[in-house]
């Protein structure tokens, strides 16, 4: 005769943070109405350095892609230039950047080596979000440029199906 | 999370960890603004350990991408081997783009929330809201230590009321792909199996 198997143990603890205690205290603080004003005022403060940090991204972003490094080392960089500028760009007028930004991520993520067709998808991502980038809120323009990126995405993902 | 809600952060202490200095001055001056006036910087996952083996805090905030020890190994270490005091410490995830092969990873790591950036001050305030309620529970299996995930009892989070995300498939259903299978097939398919009764 086997044993049946011991079911895995589950211990539930319950939390009580001290988090929860501080907050509720009743001397000092502010309403929740007060704190999103001055975080939308702090970060109104950082829009110009975000903009002048996203300068740099899109500098690096050319360097890195004209570097003679293997591969998987210029993917991985571009990767993590790309990851940084998605968290500056909500200093930009529109989300586009944010979105073209984030497609570029996919790409990287996605790549198996810099291929010819990878890397026409690299610097078209680059050249959108040069265009995008400190570019006032207009649909009508972006739209456009972020369905072909979504397209190239879509096209390099069908190629890398056909591949497997 | 209503407007004339109080919050005072005033005497939490919380550990901020991000390698890219201007996202970190993203995250620290909206803190700031929320009223929290002590806040440790880290600028890598193991600085960030480091701190949390001899000093204990009441709010983590971690960048998902982190040399050496990235943001859901810290916070898998944070639940599974740091001291008793720190183990249930809130802590969420801040992610510029999850990479495919680190889903699962984010997924278990055991952290309250993972946040998308760019830094939104809305959903952050709501998040510290959420992960300062006391009324959840922390689990431990073989495979997952953390908060509970399941929002059966508490509910979703305010911006998905339907329990849906934004990402999620559709709730109408397609056409149908391919052939449809016959009645006999269909019958064969719920049929009792005789021979191993």
């Amino acid at each position: 005769m086997t044993d049946a198997p011991v079911a895995s143990q589950v211990r539930k603890i319950r939390m009580r943070p001290r988090l929860a205690q501080l907050m509720a205290e009743k001397s000092g603080g502010m309403y929740v109405a007060e704190a999103l004003k001055r975080a939308d005022a702090t970060l109104e403060t950082l829009r110009e350095p975000s903009l002048t940090g996203i300068d740099e991204l899109i500098v690096a972003l050319d360097a890195l892609l004209a570097a003679e490094l293997e591969a998987a080392a210029r993917i991985e960089g571009l990767y993590q230039l790309a990851a940084n500028i998605v968290g500056l760009c909500g200093a930009e007028r529109n989300a586009a950047v944010q979105v073209a930004a984030r497609s570029l991520c996919e790409l990287l993520d996605e790549a198996d080596g810099l291929t010819p067709s990878t890397l026409a998808g690299i610097k078209v991502h680059i050249a959108s979000i040069k265009l995008l980038h400190r570019a006032p809120d207009n649909p009508a323009l972006q739209g456009p440029i972020l369905q072909g990126l979504a397209s190239v995405l879509e096209k390099r993902r069908a190629e890398g199906h056909g591949q497997g | 999370m209503q407007p004339s809600q109080h919050i005072n952060l005033e005497k939490a202490r919380a550990l901020i960890v991000d390698d890219n200095h201007q996202s970190l001055d993203l995250l620290v001056g909206v803190l700031t603004s929320f009223g929290l006036r002590n806040i440790i910087r880290k600028e890598s996952g193991r600085e960030a350990r480091d701190e949390l083996e001899f000093r204990q805090v009441d709010l983590i905030l971690a960048n998902a991408q982190l040399p050496e020890i990235d943001g859901y190994d810290l916070i898998r270490w944070l639940r599974r081997e740091a001291d008793e005091a720190s183990r249930m410490t809130p802590a969420i995830i801040v992610s510029a783009h999850t990479r495919r092969s680190q889903v699962e990873k984010a997924r278990d790591c055991g952290a309250n929330f993972i946040i998308t950036k760019p830094i939104s001050p809305t959903v952050m305030l709501e998040r510290i809201l959420w992960v300062a309620r006391s009324d959840r529970l922390f689990i431990e299996t073989e495979s997952y230590v953390g908060p509970d995930r399941r929002w059966r009892n508490a509910g979703p989070p305010i911006e998905f009321p339907d329990g849906r995300r934004r990402d999620d498939q559709s709730i109408e259903l397609s056409d149908g792909e391919g052939l449809n299978m016959s009645q006999d097939e269909l019958d064969m398919l719920i049929k009792p199996l005789r021979s191993l009764a």
